[in-house]
């Protein structure tokens, strides 16, 4: 029994694996013989429809897909150029709104109708005598203390009072004056200019003149530093302006006439002080010769020039007589340099150091 | 021309756009894939709707077709993937009682089996029937091999079932219809 088992067993076994291994069992034989059933005229045409719609569609989806992909990049585009215009709106106004925000940051220059344009000036023209280009416009502020000055001397001078300066609107000192005669870089700057503040003063003196180019030096150097020292006290300037002007007039005056021969007859001796003065065409000469409006003049000092001899002289006084006496220095070298016909002050020259 | 190519480089030709090659392809293999359908679900309405599904499916699909298998295997796989999720029947598994069916019927003498002496058209007839009896998984197993001709790792890929599952199938699937020929 267990024999014919297992030979039905093998015989099964047999079968199955010919049924696994080839198509030409009999069961697969007797399978083919079976009906061959196929999918209708009608089925046929639908597949092959949709074959055709779909071999159809490939530039279709593509441009589905683009501009599903277009669709996506709208919000990020957009962003983008939202940002870009802001941006390029923040870069055209910023530099406008700067200025103005140093201007309201020095109050001092909107106390005051002459000071303001004072510092404007000196910010934004250019030196219309000796051709040098004007400081940068970061010290606004700065500009307050001289141009205080000035205008003090100035309003003393057309015998108007001035109304005193508050302490805290000229908190910075001398910047705009000594911005003024910074030196242009090497590539632009003309080489007579970088001479002429040492030229402008009496030459004689060997040692006075090296001197003078120290101190020049010295006053440029302060005038990149952060302030010069000698000129961070605007109240006293502010305070001093309120002397009587018939005193001031007449001390200038005195001055002026005690110190005139003497000047006179040191330009005598001086060979290139002659020089200077009498080679007056090779310097610029666009404020000086003015008209003399006197006691009416109502413009600063830098950029205009006093337009008398008697006003400029009373000038560096007065920066001598407040303690600024680089800036004083500085300005009777560049006074003499746009007025070479001016005489030689032996006073200031004694207060100057320039002996 | 497109005959000589080979059902794969004509799929890959008709999803480059070549409708001409789709209809070699879909000539080729209309007749197998229908009756691997209609024989599964034993529903012709059925079969023509999971028919055109299954090419439905292949032709959105033809862009990610890669020569990795036989083109009859894939939408093959798609059709039993079909069906599978049509029928969601019970799975009937091999038991000890049709274990012992098929012990049975390898005791039956050979020149007792009814195959030997029935008719031709008899033994057409009890395959069929045969075919019908048969669980879902055995029948397609069978289907593949006799049908689409796969091997025993064709047909496990196709229906993603192991190689010793398949072979397991096609036994009780081919003692089934021994015994149903042999009634």
């Amino acid at each position: 029994m267990s024999d014919e088992k297992n030979i039905a067993q093998q015989k099964f076994d047999r079968e199955f694996e010919e049924f696994l291994r080839d198509d030409d069992s009999r069961l697969a034989a007797l399978y083919r013989k079976l009906p061959q059933p196929e999918p209708d005229a009608q089925l046929d045409a639908r597949v092959r429809a949709l074959a055709q719609r779909a071999a159809r569609e490939p530039a279709t989806a593509a441009t589905q897909i683009a501009a599903r992909r277009r669709s996506n990049r709208l919000p990020a585009l957009g962003a983008a150029a939202a940002f870009l215009l802001a941006a390029g709106i923040a870069w055209r106004v910023a530099p406008q709104m700067w200025p103005a925000r140093n201007q309201v940051a020095a109050p001092a220059t909107e106390t005051t109708s002459v000071a303001a344009p004072a510092a404007n000036r000196a910010t934004a023209s250019p030196s219309t005598a000796t051709g040098k280009p004007d400081a940068s416009a970061t010290d606004s502020a700065a500009a307050n203390a001289p141009a205080a000055a000035v205008e003090a001397f100035g309003a003393k001078a057309s015998a108007r009072p001035v109304p005193p300066r508050p302490t805290e609107a000229a908190p910075s000192t001398g910047g705009a004056l000594a911005h003024r005669e910074l030196p242009p870089p090497a590539s632009a700057a003309p080489a007579k200019t970088a001479e002429t503040p040492a030229q402008a003063f009496p030459a004689a003196p060997a040692l006075a003149k090296e001197s003078a180019r120290d101190k020049l030096g010295k006053v440029e150097n302060a005038a990149s530093a952060p302030a010069a020292a000698p000129l961070a006290e605007p109240a006293p300037v502010a305070k001093s302006m309120r002397i009587d002007e018939n005193k001031q007039k007449q001390r200038v005056d005195d001055q002026f006439a005690a110190q005139q021969g003497v000047l006179q007859e040191n330009a005598a001796k001086s060979a290139p002080a002659a020089a200077l003065q009498g080679a007056p065409a090779a310097v610029t000469q666009l404020n000086c010769p003015v008209p003399l409006r006197g006691k009416d003049w109502q413009g600063t000092y830098p950029p205009d020039i006093p337009p008398s001899d008697e006003l400029r002289f009373a000038f560096v006084q007065r920066l001598l007589q407040q303690g600024h006496r680089e800036l004083a220095f500085k300005a009777y070298a560049d006074f003499h340099e746009h007025c070479p016909r001016d005489p030689w002050r032996q006073d200031l020259l004694d207060q100057l150091g320039l002996k | 021309m497109q005959t000589e190519k080979t059902d794969e480089e004509l799929m890959l030709a008709y999803a480059a756009g070549d409708l001409r090659a789709f209809d070699v392809l879909y000539s080729r293999t209309r007749g197998m894939l229908y009756r691997f359908i209609l024989r599964s679900v034993a529903e012709r309405a059925i079969a023509d709707e999971f028919f055109q599904e299954t090419w439905g499916r292949a032709i959105v699909a033809r862009s990610r077709y890669r020569v990795e298998a036989k083109f009859s295997t894939w939408l093959l796989q798609i059709a039993h993937n079909l069906i599978v999720d049509g029928h969601r029947r019970a799975r009937p598994q091999a038991d000890a009682d049709e274990t012992d069916t098929v012990m049975r019927l390898l005791e039956v003498p050979e020149h007792e089996r009814p195959d030997q002496v029935l008719s031709e058209f008899e033994q057409r007839r009890r395959l069929q029937l045969a075919l019908e009896a048969l669980s879902p998984e055995q029948r397609r197993a069978f289907l593949l091999r006799v049908e689409s001709g796969l091997g025993l790792d064709e047909i496990a890929e196709v229906t993603g079932a192991g190689h010793e599952t398949v072979k397991s199938r096609l036994r009780y699937a081919f003692a089934k219809i021994r015994e149903r020929l042999a009634e």
